[in-house]
């Protein structure tokens, strides 16, 4: 009995100091709209409702995930797949890093909301006043934009059928009713253009389109100041009076006035964009992408010169567009031709008078059959511009992963991407490492498929089996899905628990689930500092 | 007796406990090392150091060798789960009175890694392997006193285009083995040690061609060990126990001598074996953490005799037993 006791004791001291070591992993998954403040870049997740801050500037890339609402994901997983736009509304200061974003659902509950990230990353969803007035009126809420000069920031609104209106956004938070901003220096306009807007007691939803009146489509809204005049420009699209097109108003001391008209063959305006450094205005629409000096009086479109893409530009479903200086990038994507839910597409650069297409370059990691780009963006730091793409690509049968495409400009020749694409058949007998080969420089990624949804732990042993590292411990990862749900923390960087280099050799990651499946990788380290 | 061996073992049991996981320790070649030589040290918890009727004195402990009465060819085979592979032929054998001489050629290594690149295209099947081939050399200075010296040649293969692959020649072990009586044998064996100021048994691995861009070098040592072990034999009817224990420290630093606690590893083996009418042996063993268990069954034919070896080995953190090692001693 006396050596029982002994034994326990000893065992359990053994096992206190060898160590459990439980790796604190971020809670993630891959990524839907970009988000880009100065030289940093923060990522939207569509269903985990989750943010990333991710460093694309230092090798190698590293991402700090958070989850805004983790235990009511782990109850009931809430996809804001309709989310349209993650826009930063504006930052406070530079030091505390706190980032707001105002995001709009359209496709479930048309719905905005309002977040802060802090710099402890706690994510403080806002009670303005504001915000819930505006909610009163989210049957009607169609789409919003967010414009900054200097440090000045408007957002604008557009409901359905009705009207549109722009705000300063400098007492957004802090306003306690929609009539106490009184748009000091903006108005509305647009058929309905009453009382309304002025009264919080006004309710838009009960407002219905008249189609024997001119009728005001908030498509899409573009707001920007001209840097050479105290000038606000609002282009929106609609049909005024049988006239469809894009309306442009200039606000000077309250005072609206409509500065130019464009006609359109569509009210379904995919993007507006001013190139803010050119000062060129680009209105994009299925089938056609329209480009003006910045006069708003004359436009051309972008294919006049480009015979050759005017066909597949015609069948385009889908534009986004970004900038970096001079140029301007755009993705563009049609459904293929199979009929499926997958877009083509590519990243055009536009040169000059911005009417020549001079290269396509195509995130090579992607065939493009299978990818399509939901969100774009662009930044710069050092004088090195980065183009991003937010990708959701596809095989035959099914989704199977977003992720992050980025392109150093004049640096990097290609694309890379800091997501995996290959769909994984076998449950869990099938584990995958890439690359398999470390080297130093890019982390092991793994792909593997549960077949059941559960908690992971993922184990790195060396040759002889011995433990090396925790890379995951008890983490949610969903099953059938045909690939790794957390691209960024399913890897593994070449270290062991200690955060030491590990030695040149043959290594072993295991997967295990507490569903009970368990399948292995190997890789290979040839490197060690 | 038996309360001293309890002892021993709870003690060695809370150390190993202590101790961290040397996952860096060698690499390749590390674990290779310490995975050891012989399927009847394998199922005896790889306690080798002083077992003079094992499968490689060369290899375990060169002050063996003057042992051993007759010349010995040992052959085995050590496939492992994740398709994971071992082999090792020796020769050894007695050159004279006081003087033994040994060479043993061992491999590990792994034939099916599949490759992908970044962006996740398969590159094909990567089959790395190491390989080893350790020369050794007893003297007996007493009938009950001998030392030893090897000295090892290793080769690092790992099939990715010349990426990672190295040669590293003068590893070099000493042995030090005394029989106190025929129930207590003792053994010290230093282990890695290399030519230079620091004794290190330090190796560089060039990139010979260039996997995703990867060009340069890099370097790692094989960590300099030391194996204290005692052996116990006792009787029981007309048969008898064997006890093996094996105490590890690995120097983690390429210094000569470093005390730092911090900068060691440590690890234990146990192996008990029982011989059953001389033909029959069944062992088990613990190996800082693996498990392990065997049996061997020997045949005379003449003058020579052969010892067929069988061992299991559930390696630590697994849950999955490794039921291929076969071992083959012959005594010519």
């Amino acid at each position: 009995m006396q050596i029982k006791k002994q034994w326990m004791c000893l065992w359990v001291f053994g096992l206190i100091a060898s160590g459990f070591t439980a790796d604190n992993s971020l809670v993630s998954k891959s990524l839907s709209y970009l988000v880009v403040s100065g030289d940093t870049l923060y990522t939207w997740n569509d269903q985990l409702n989750a943010y990333s801050q991710i460093d694309l500037w230092n090798s190698p890339v590293s991402i700090n995930t958070v989850v805004r609402d983790k235990e009511r994901l782990l109850r009931n997983p809430f996809a804001l797949s309709g989310v349209q736009v993650g826009q930063e509304v504006f930052k406070e200061s530079d030091t505390s890093r706190s980032i707001r974003f105002i995001a709009f659902d359209a496709k479930e509950s048309n719905s905005l909301f309002e977040m802060q990230i802090k710099p402890n990353w706690n994510i403080s969803t806002s009670d303005s006043n504001f915000l819930k007035e505006i909610l009163r009126y989210k049957q009607s809420l169609q789409t919003f934009d967010w414009a900054q000069v200097g440090s000045d920031q408007y957002i604008s609104f557009g409901l359905a059928g009705v009207a549109h209106f722009v705000l300063p956004t400098t007492n957004i938070l802090s306003a306690k009713s929609l009539n106490t901003l009184a748009f000091e220096s903006i108005d509305t306009f647009g058929v309905r253009k009453d009382s309304c807007l002025y009264n919080a007691e006004c309710n838009f939803a009960k407002i219905k389109p008249d189609s024997t009146k001119n009728q005001y489509v908030a498509e899409q809204i573009e707001v920007w100041k001209d840097s050479t005049s105290n000038i606000l420009l609002v282009g929106s699209s609609g049909d005024f009076g049988g006239k469809k097109g894009l309306r442009f108003r200039r606000a000077n001391d309250s005072i609206w006035s409509l500065v130019g008209v464009m006609g359109l063959d569509t009210l379904s305006i995919k993007d507006v964009f001013r190139n803010p450094k050119t000062g060129e205005i680009f209105v994009l629409t299925p089938g056609e992408i329209y480009v003006s000096n910045g006069n708003i009086q004359s436009w051309k479109t972008i294919h006049e010169n480009q015979p050759a893409i005017a066909k597949s530009l015609k069948s385009m479903d889908k534009v986004l567009m970004t900038s970096t200086g001079d140029t301007t990038w755009f993705y563009w994507g049609f459904p293929n031709s199979q009929g499926l839910s997958a877009y083509t597409g590519g990243a055009f650069k536009l040169f000059g008078d911005s009417t020549q297409i001079t290269s396509l370059l195509v995130p090579h990691t992607v065939m493009p059959d299978q990818m399509r780009v939901q969100s774009l963006g662009s930044m710069q730091k050092n004088g090195v511009s980065m183009l991003l793409a937010a990708v959701v690509s596809s095989d035959e049968a099914a989704t199977v992963g977003q992720g992050l495409n980025y392109l150093r400009l004049g640096v990097d020749t290609s694309w890379s991407n800091i997501n995996r694409r290959r769909s994984v058949e076998n449950d869990l007998n099938e584990v995958i490492t890439f690359p398999t080969v470390y080297n130093g420089d890019v982390p092991v990624q793994l792909g593997y498929r549960l077949k059941k949804t559960g908690k992971v732990t993922i184990e790195v042993f060396n040759y002889a089996m011995e433990h090396v590292r925790t890379l995951v411990k008890n983490q949610r990862r969903e099953g059938g899905v045909a690939r790794s749900e957390n691209v960024f923390e399913d890897r593994w960087d070449g270290t062991d628990k200690y955060g030491h280099q590990v030695a040149t050799g043959v290594y072993y990651i295991r997967v295990k689930s507490d569903k009970g499946e368990t399948g292995w990788g190997k890789s290979m380290v040839v490197y060690s500092p | 007796m038996k309360n001293l061996f309890i002892l021993l073992y709870i003690a060695t049991f809370s150390i190993s406990g202590w101790a961290h996981d040397p996952p860096t320790l060698g690499g390749m070649g590390g674990t290779m090392d310490r995975m050891g030589v012989g399927i009847a040290e394998l199922g005896a918890g790889n306690t080798g150091t002083a077992r003079v009727d094992g499968s490689s004195a060369a290899f375990w402990n060169p002050a063996l060798l003057p042992f051993y009465s007759k010349v010995r060819v040992n052959l085995g085979e050590d496939v492992r789960f994740l398709s994971r592979n071992g082999a090792y032929a020796a020769w050894e054998g007695r050159l004279a009175p006081n003087l033994g001489a040994g060479l043993v050629l061992h491999n590990r290594g792994d034939f099916n890694v599949p490759v992908y690149n970044e962006n996740e295209e398969k590159l094909g099947i990567a089959k790395p392997q190491e390989i080893a081939i350790t020369l050794g050399v007893g003297v007996k200075t007493s009938r009950y006193n001998s030392f030893g010296a090897s000295m090892g040649w290793y080769n690092r293969q790992m099939d990715l285009g010349g990426v990672g692959n190295t040669q590293f020649t003068g590893i070099i072990d000493f042995g030090w083995y005394r029989r106190f009586n025929d129930r207590f044998q003792s053994a010290f064996v230093i282990r890695n040690i290399g030519l230079n100021t620091e004794l290190s048994a330090r190796y560089e691995s060039q990139s010979g061609a260039s996997i995703d861009g990867f060009s340069g070098s890099s370097t790692d040592f094989f960590p300099k060990t030391a194996i204290a072990s005692v052996v116990y034999t006792a009787p029981w009817q007309k048969d008898a126990f064997t006890f093996s224990f094996e105490l590890l420290d690995y120097l983690l630093m390429e210094e000569v001598w470093d005390a730092d606690i911090q900068h060691n590893a440590f690890g234990t083996r146990l192996g008990v074996d029982y011989v059953w009418n001389q033909w029959i042996s069944v062992r088990g063993g613990w190996d800082r953490g693996n498990m392990s268990t065997g049996a061997s069954y020997t045949y005379k034919f003449g003058k020579r005799k052969m010892s067929v070896d069988y061992a299991i080995l559930l390696e630590r953190n697994l849950t999955f037993l490794n039921p291929f090692a076969i071992g083959l001693r012959l005594e010519l």
